[in-house]
C-alpha cells in the first residue's frame, strides 16, 4: 500500500465509527451541574500546601497559635480546581470534613528532625520543610519512549548542559531503600540536573530546558524544572518545561504507599479515604496508584507508588524555591495519607 | 434537564455544538488513545467544559478548533499519568492488553497503533490532519505552532510510519521533502484531501 492508501483508509474507517451517544448535552449538563454543586459545597476549607507549610514553620500548633483558636485561620479558601471525576468527588464529600480535621490535626504535629528518611525498616517518612532552599539548577526527570526496551544513556553523557545525572530501571531509582543492581533490566528512567547559571532569567532557562528535552528526544521524554517558581507572573509560574517541550507549572511527585495492600479492591484505583483526603489538597489536579511491583519476585509486592501532579499557584503561596514548594506539597500528601489511614511516604526526586 | 423540563435549558447553541463535535472528538480521541472508553470519557469530558465556558467558547470563531485543542491536551496529560501505570501493569500481567476498540478495519488499526508510537506531536498532527481531515494550517492553529512545524512533523512522521507500516519503497518521503513543502490546497469547505501536500 502506498503511505497515501495507508492514510485513507484510516481516515475512511475512523469516520465510519459512529459512537454511541453515550452522552447528550443534557448529561453533559448535568454532570457539570454535579460538579459544580460539589465544588460549591465546601464543608472545610481545602488545605493549601503552602498555608500547611507555614503552619510548619510556625512550629505547629500551640497556645498561641491562632490555629487553636480558629482552626482553619491560615488556610486558604477553597479556589478553583481543576475538575476531577464525579465518583471522586462524591467520595471526597463524604468523607471531607472528618478527613481534612484528621488531616489537619497530623500537620500540626511539630516536626522535629524532618529531614527524609526512606526505606520499608523506617518510620513513616515526611520531607523536610525548610524555611528555605538554595536556588540551583534546573532538575529533570526523563522516562524511556520505550519502557521495555529502554534507552541510550549517552545522550545525558553528551549534552553539553548536563551537569549530572543517575539512571537505571524505574523500579529500583523509585525503590526505597536504595537502587539495587539489576543489571539485566532495561535503563528507562533517569533524573538529574542541567548546568547552573546564576543570575539566568526565566526565558533563558526555558531555552536551556527546551534545548535539552528536544536533544534528549526521542529515545527520552523528559520533564525539566525550574528550580524557582516564579511569583512575578501569576499567569506563567514557570518556567517548567514538559516532555512536550510546552512551559507549564505542573509539578509531579511520587510518593512511596507502604501498606496499600490493605485495600486488595482498590488495586488501580486510589483507596477511597486517600482518594477523599488528596482532594482536599488544593492545587492537587492528578493522582493515580501504580503498583510498586506486581511481578511477584520482589520482596514488596504489595507495596505501591502513589503518582501526582500539582499545579503551583504563585498567586496562592506556591513561590519561591520549586523545591520547597514540592516538599509542601507532599507534606500535605503525607499528611492526606496518614489521615485516611493509608500512610504514604512521599520524596523528592 | 434540557428538553425534559427538569433543570437549566443548554444554553443558545451549544446543544448544535455539542451534535455536530460529539463524534468527531471522540473518533480523535480514539485515534490518540486507542480505547474507546477513554475515547468516550474525553469526548465528554470536552464537551463538559464547553459547557462550562460556553459564554466564552461559543462566542470563539472556532469554538471546535478550541475543542480539539483541549481534547489534544487531555490525551497527553492522560497519557503521561498512565506511562507509570502501564510500567506496572506490564509487570502485573505481560500479556497483551485486551483490545478495547471500534469496529475500524484491520489496516486502520494498524495505522492509528503506529500512530500512538511517534512522539507526541508528530501523532497529534497526523490525527489532526489524517484522522480529523484538517488542513495543516488549521493543525497549526490547533497545535499552536508555525504551519511549517506542522509540515515538519508529518513529514517526520509519515517517514516513521512508512518505515513501521512498509509502505510501497517507491511511495517513501525523500529526506529534502520538509523543505519543499508547499501550503495546503485553497477548499473552501476545509477540507484537505490531498494529504501528500502537507508532507
Amino acid at each position: 500500500m502506498t503511505f497515501d492508501e495507508w492514510t485513507t483508509e484510516a481516515h475512511r474507517s475512523l469516520q465510519a465509527w459512529n459512537p454511541e451517544p453515550a452522552v447528550r448535552p443534557a448529561a453533559a449538563m448535568a454532570r457539570s451541574e454535579a460538579h459544580r454543586s460539589l465544588q460549591a459545597w465546601n464543608p472545610e476549607p481545602a488545605v493549601r500546601p503552602a498555608a500547611a507549610m507555614a503552619r510548619s514553620e510556625a512550629g505547629g500548633r500551640s497556645a498561641a497559635d491562632p490555629v487553636a483558636t480558629s482552626a482553619y485561620a491560615e488556610l486558604a479558601p477553597a479556589r478553583g480546581r481543576p475538575p476531577a471525576s464525579t465518583r471522586r468527588r462524591l467520595l471526597a464529600a463524604v468523607a471531607a470534613a472528618a478527613i481534612v480535621a484528621a488531616a489537619l490535626a497530623a500537620m500540626a504535629v511539630p516536626r522535629a528532625g524532618t529531614d527524609v528518611a526512606v526505606g520499608p525498616q523506617t518510620a513513616p517518612t515526611r520531607p523536610a520543610a525548610r524555611p528555605s532552599e538554595a536556588v540551583g539548577a534546573p532538575s529533570f526527570e526523563c522516562a524511556a519512549a520505550d519502557p521495555e526496551r529502554g534507552a541510550s544513556t549517552d545522550v545525558f553523557r553528551d549534552a553539553t548542559d548536563v551537569a549530572g545525572w543517575r539512571a537505571g530501571n524505574v523500579d529500583d531509582l523509585l525503590s526505597p531503600g536504595g537502587a539495587q543492581p539489576s543489571p539485566n533490566e532495561p535503563v528507562n528512567h533517569a533524573t538529574g540536573t542541567l548546568a547552573e547559571s546564576p543570575g539566568e532569567d526565566r526565558a533563558e532557562t526555558t531555552t536551556r530546558a527546551a534545548a535539552f528535552v528536544a536533544a534528549v528526544a526521542p529515545g527520552w521524554t523528559c520533564t525539566v524544572w525550574s528550580p524557582e517558581v516564579d511569583a512575578a507572573d501569576r499567569s506563567r509560574p514557570g518556567p517548567i518545561v514538559d516532555e512536550h517541550n510546552v512551559v507549564t507549572n505542573r509539578l509531579g511527585g511520587m510518593c512511596f504507599v507502604p501498606d496499600a495492600s490493605a485495600d486488595p479492591d482498590s488495586v488501580w484505583g486510589v483507596d477511597p479515604s486517600l482518594a477523599a483526603a488528596l482532594d482536599q489538597v488544593d492545587g492537587l489536579t492528578a493522582w493515580n496508584v501504580i503498583l510498586a511491583d506486581g511481578g511477584g519476585n520482589r520482596q514488596d509486592p504489595g507495596r505501591r507508588w502513589l503518582e501526582f501532579t500539582f499545579e503551583a499557584d504563585p498567586g496562592a503561596g506556591d513561590s519561591g524555591s520549586t523545591t520547597r514548594v514540592l516538599a509542601a506539597v507532599s507534606a500535605a500528601v503525607d499528611a492526606a495519607g496518614a489521615a485516611a489511614g493509608v500512610p504514604t511516604e512521599c520524596s523528592l526526586h | 434537564m434540557g428538553g425534559t423540563g427538569r433543570g437549566p435549558l443548554p444554553p443558545a447553541g451549544y446543544e448544535a455544538f455539542f451534535a455536530a463535535q460529539h463524534a468527531p472528538l471522540a473518533r480523535l480521541a480514539y485515534a490518540l488513545t486507542g480505547s474507546r472508553s477513554d475515547a468516550q470519557d474525553l469526548a465528554q469530558e470536552v464537551l463538559v467544559r464547553s459547557f462550562e465556558r460556553w459564554s466564552t467558547v461559543g462566542a470563539y470563531a472556532s469554538p471546535e478548533a478550541w475543542a480539539r485543542r483541549v481534547l489534544v491536551n487531555l490525551v497527553y496529560s492522560r497519557t503521561r499519568r498512565r506511562r507509570t501505570e502501564a510500567i506496572g501493569l506490564q509487570r502485573l500481567r505481560p500479556i497483551a492488553a485486551p483490545r478495547d476498540g471500534t469496529e475500524l478495519s484491520d489496516a486502520a488499526e494498524a495505522f492509528w497503533a503506529a500512530v500512538r508510537t511517534l512522539p507526541p506531536r508528530q501523532a497529534q498532527a497526523v490525527a489532526l490532519r489524517y484522522g480529523a481531515d484538517l488542513p495543516a494550517v488549521e493543525v497549526a492553529q490547533i497545535l499552536d505552532v508555525d504551519p511549517g512545524t506542522v509540515r515538519a512533523h508529518l513529514h517526520a512522521a509519515r517517514a516513521r510510519l512508512s518505515a513501521v507500516l512498509h509502505v510501497d519503497a517507491d511511495d517513501q518521503p525523500s529526506p529534502t521533502a520538509a523543505s519543499a513543502t508547499r501550503n495546503p490546497p485553497a477548499d473552501p469547505t476545509g477540507h484537505a484531501k490531498e494529504h501528500d501536500d502537507d508532507v
